[in-house]
């Protein structure tokens, strides 16, 4: 996992629980906490600190992801801007992440697994089939609820299947009103 | 020990606080600095990357130029790798012709696009360009010979293509120079939708490029004039082009009088030399060349012996074509027996590898007349004569045919070049419209699809019938983007068919598909895209191939096939019987159903029918496990020896013509 990822989650948790959170996080995982955005974790460490912040906090971790997807959206944007440029509306940013963000992500990261979805379209609805062994569908989903703040849309965000259910993949359904 | 008095305590808490404050700033101070490290490396990461690409770019064209000993396919090389690593809209490469004073750039007909038929306008108008030195790229290069940017194309004096610019969105250009020494040979132009500026490093690398197309174009110079000093044709022994036409222009008489007229020119074109090279390949293909050279030659030299002979000479001018020219006393008696003995030597077919293979010529004869000035205006004449042999070849023809020139046949040519013209436009404003004739179920009529069928709207009151256009749109390529348009055309219709009979019927819309649409290689990936955006059900949409898509390619064929078959669309095999009727593909590629052609039901009266062929055809489908549709079922008789025979399905004028989609649902009212 890479680093800004942990970047944007500290500063999540800070402005949703204050200063001392994130410290309080890792005294309680015992992790040391340096990371710098180029660089590469395991990603055991990021699940160590969902499940501190979990039992911190009284958050199940699956609406603890969602939360944390979402406010991270503003962040990326602010750092990546041009990333966000490129689509119009929620739709095509999605529809993008395969060729266009994550092989952008690629070009800083060389060794970046990304997850590649895969794409059912309807006329107002969209499923994003996701099979990734680190099963963040819960981060993913909430990552679409900040596009969804991000163009002033309303989706409603679901699952089908989940690979934490036993699925072979997980089907994230969205609907726009 | 010392006690600390309340004011010491104070005095530590005020100290701990402004530590603390302190500590805050300069961590704030680390993470900014931290933000600011990291925002540099990233930029250096991406810059890198850029670099590396842009790196591999260049050596892969290199390389390719390295060992490519035709500038055509280096210049397509580059156009295609560049064009796609920088994502722009459209490559196309110009080749320099014309010497000091005359020079100009030419389109060479070397595309790449990102989007097919969007740029369709731009390509079209791009296809007869030259462009003259002058201040307008890629003319300008001429002068400027260095990698141009034309931040918004529009404003260039005497920019030819803006209509068609504007039409595809198209704002800015690059045009790259392709130097040999000081020259201008050829040159890359890249079109794109916006007007950023490109980097240095980015102009230098396409310069870079340039310069490796260069150095092909330079060994293939070296080559030629090698090759222009000889006059033989290195693969048969023959005479080539040259030798033909400096020949040609000794004997073509200074003194034009009625009795000095005694030249006639025979060009030859073979048939299934292309099918030849695309099933056995081109090593058999060049081995035919030979087999047929040497029995050209036998013939030649025949009449070479005649006394009445004054002069004669076979060449081969390139690809499969021949030409004789011949100087006799009453050349237009001995020129048609010639063609008749070149016929007859071809006839006999030719054992390559392990293959039969047969070939025959089409032959067309121009006589010199005295309206002519100079040998070129005969040696068209000839060339328009062979491809009206050519033309008027029917796929069930037998020995091979001659045609004489007459000046109707360039009137026609010249029509024919009109229609063209007419059909480019046609297919840009989409002037066609779709008619539907229904097959039916023939034990009861019911009608269980409709097969589309294209026409061409070319004014409010005609609407051409595709016999009329079909045969020139297969020559020029335009069949491909009129196919496209009636694959999109069917399946909205076949979406408002469905709609319309929603609960009466579902009927099945049947789509012609071209071998040249069929072997495109986004074929497959366009079926998809054109479902996907009309919404139609890949269950009621079927497409018919003709026996052709399948023989060039068998794999290929076999592949897409399954393919389509997976995304649930119907295949169906098109006139099956008439063209090369090889049955092995059959058993590797999985049609749905068979179309049998009218022709083998057309014939048949009471008085005198032989059913034998269909029979035959139904036996093959129903062990294969395929539907049989039969065509141009006309009359009751034969619907009911076909219901006999077994035949479910028929189309044809005893059931309906083909009719308009409205006329379609009032069938169901």
């Amino acid at each position: 996992m890479k680093g800004i990822i942990f970047n944007i989650v500290e500063d999540v948790v800070a402005d949703a629980y204050g200063p001392a959170a994130w410290d309080g996080l890792m005294a309680a995982t015992g992790l040391d906490g340096g990371y710098t955005s180029l660089g590469s974790y395991p990603d055991g460490q990021l699940f160590d600190i969902v499940g501190a912040a979990s039992a911190a906090t009284g958050m199940a971790p699956p609406q603890l992801l969602r939360m944390l997807g979402r406010n991270a959206m503003p962040k990326l944007c602010e750092r990546y801007p041009h990333l966000f440029d490129r689509a119009a509306d929620a739709r095509s940013f999605v529809l993008g992440l395969n060729s266009i963000i994550h092989p952008e992500v690629r070009k800083l990261h060389a060794g970046a697994s990304c997850p590649h979805f895969q794409f059912t379209q309807g006329e107002r609805q969209l499923m994003l089939g996701y099979n990734s062994p680190r099963k963040l569908c819960h981060l993913a989903e909430g990552f679409v609820a900040g596009l969804a703040d991000h163009f002033s849309e309303t989706i409603a965000i679901s699952q089908s299947r989940c690979m934490r259910d036993g699925d072979a993949a997980c089907h994230i359904e969205l609907a726009w009103s | 020990m010392k006690l600390n008095t309340a004011s010491d305590i104070v005095a530590d808490a005020e100290d701990l606080v402004l530590r603390c404050e302190r500590l805050e700033r300069d961590l704030a101070r680390e993470k900014s600095a931290r933000r600011d490290a990291e925002k540099i490396a990233e930029a250096g990461l991406r810059a890198l990357y850029l670099e590396q690409e842009r790196l591999k770019l260049v050596t892969r064209i290199a390389s390719y130029a390295n060992q490519c000993s035709s500038p055509l396919a280096a210049l397509r090389y580059a156009v295609d790798n560049v064009r796609d690593a920088f994502d722009w809209a459209i490559g196309n490469a110009l080749i320099a012709t014309g010497g000091a004073g005359t020079e100009q750039l030419e389109a060479a007909d070397i595309w790449s696009l990102r989007d097919p038929e969007q740029y369709f306008a731009f390509v079209e108008a791009t296809r007869g360009l030259s462009a003259r030195p002058g201040p307008c790229a890629p003319g300008r290069l001429f002068n400027d010979p260095v990698p141009l940017w034309v931040p918004d194309v529009f404003s260039q004096c005497g920019f030819t293509r803006s209509a068609a610019a504007g039409r595809c969105r198209l704002r800015s250009s690059i045009a790259v120079p392709v130097l040999l020494g000081r020259e201008l040979v050829a040159a890359l132009e890249f079109y794109m939708h916006d007007s950023r500026r490109p980097e240095d490093a980015r102009l230098e690398i396409l310069l870079q490029i340039g310069d490796q197309i260069s150095r092909v174009f330079d060994r293939q110079r070296n080559a030629e004039t090698l090759v222009r000093n000889a006059t033989t044709d290195p693969l048969t022994g023959l005479p080539n082009r040259a030798a033909l036409e400096h020949l040609c222009n000794t004997l073509f008489p200074c003194n034009r009088r009625p009795d000095d007229l005694k030249l006639a020119l025979l060009y030859m074109d073979l048939d299934g030399f292309k099918l030849v090279n695309d099933t056995l390949g081109h090593a058999a293909g060049d081995t035919l060349l030979v087999a047929m050279a040497q029995r050209l030659s036998a013939v030649v030299a025949r009449f070479a012996a005649r006394d009445a002979v004054e002069a004669i000479m076979l060449a081969r001018l390139g690809g499969d074509e021949f030409a004789v020219v011949v100087k006799a006393d009453h050349v237009q008696a001995v020129a048609p027996e010639i063609a008749a003995a070149i016929h007859a030597c071809l006839e006999p077919g030719y054992r390559i590898g392990n293959s039969d293979v047969h070939s025959q010529a089409s032959i067309g004869i121009a006589y010199d007349r005295l309206d002519y000035a100079q040998i070129e205006e005969l040696m068209r004449d000839a060339d328009v004569a062979m491809y009206r042999t050519k033309s008027n070849r029917s796929k069930s023809e037998g020995p091979g045919k001659t045609s004489i020139f007459t000046d109707a046949m360039r009137a026609e040519a010249l029509h024919r070049l009109e229609l063209e013209a007419e059909l480019r436009a046609a297919i840009e404003a989409g002037a066609f419209e779709l008619h539907y004739q229904p097959i039916v179920s023939m034990a009861d009529r019911a009608i269980m699809g409709v097969e589309a069928l294209v026409r061409w709207r070319r004014d409010a009151e005609t609407l051409v019938m595709p016999d009329v256009f079909i045969g020139l749109a297969e020559a020029s390529g335009l069949i491909v983007p009129i196919g496209t348009w009636v694959l999109r055309e069917a399946c909205r219709a076949s979406v408002r068919l469905r709609r319309a009979l929603a609960g009466r019927a579902a009927l099945y819309v049947s789509i012609n598909v071209a071998a040249q649409q069929f072997q495109q290689p986004g074929f497959v990936a366009q079926v998809r895209d054109i479902l996907l955006e009309t919404g139609a059900d890949p269950a009621l949409i079927r497409l018919e191939l003709t026996e052709t898509s399948a023989l060039a390619k068998p794999d290929y064929a076999q592949h897409t096939v399954r393919t389509l078959r997976a995304m649930g669309v119907r295949i169906s095999l098109d006139d099956f019987g008439t063209g090369y009727s090889s049955l092995a593909y059959l058993q590797t590629i999985p049609f749905d159903t068979i179309k049998i052609d009218s022709c083998f039901v057309r014939r048949q009266t009471e008085r005198d029918a032989d059913w034998s062929i269909v029979s035959a055809v139904k036996l093959l489908a129903d062990s294969m496990g395929m539907a049989v549709v039969v065509e141009g079922v006309e009359n009751e008789f034969q619907l009911g020896e076909l219901r006999e025979i077994g035949c479910r399905y028929g189309q044809g004028y005893l059931f309906d013509r083909p009719m308009t989609e409205a006329e379609v649902v009032r069938l169901f009212a």
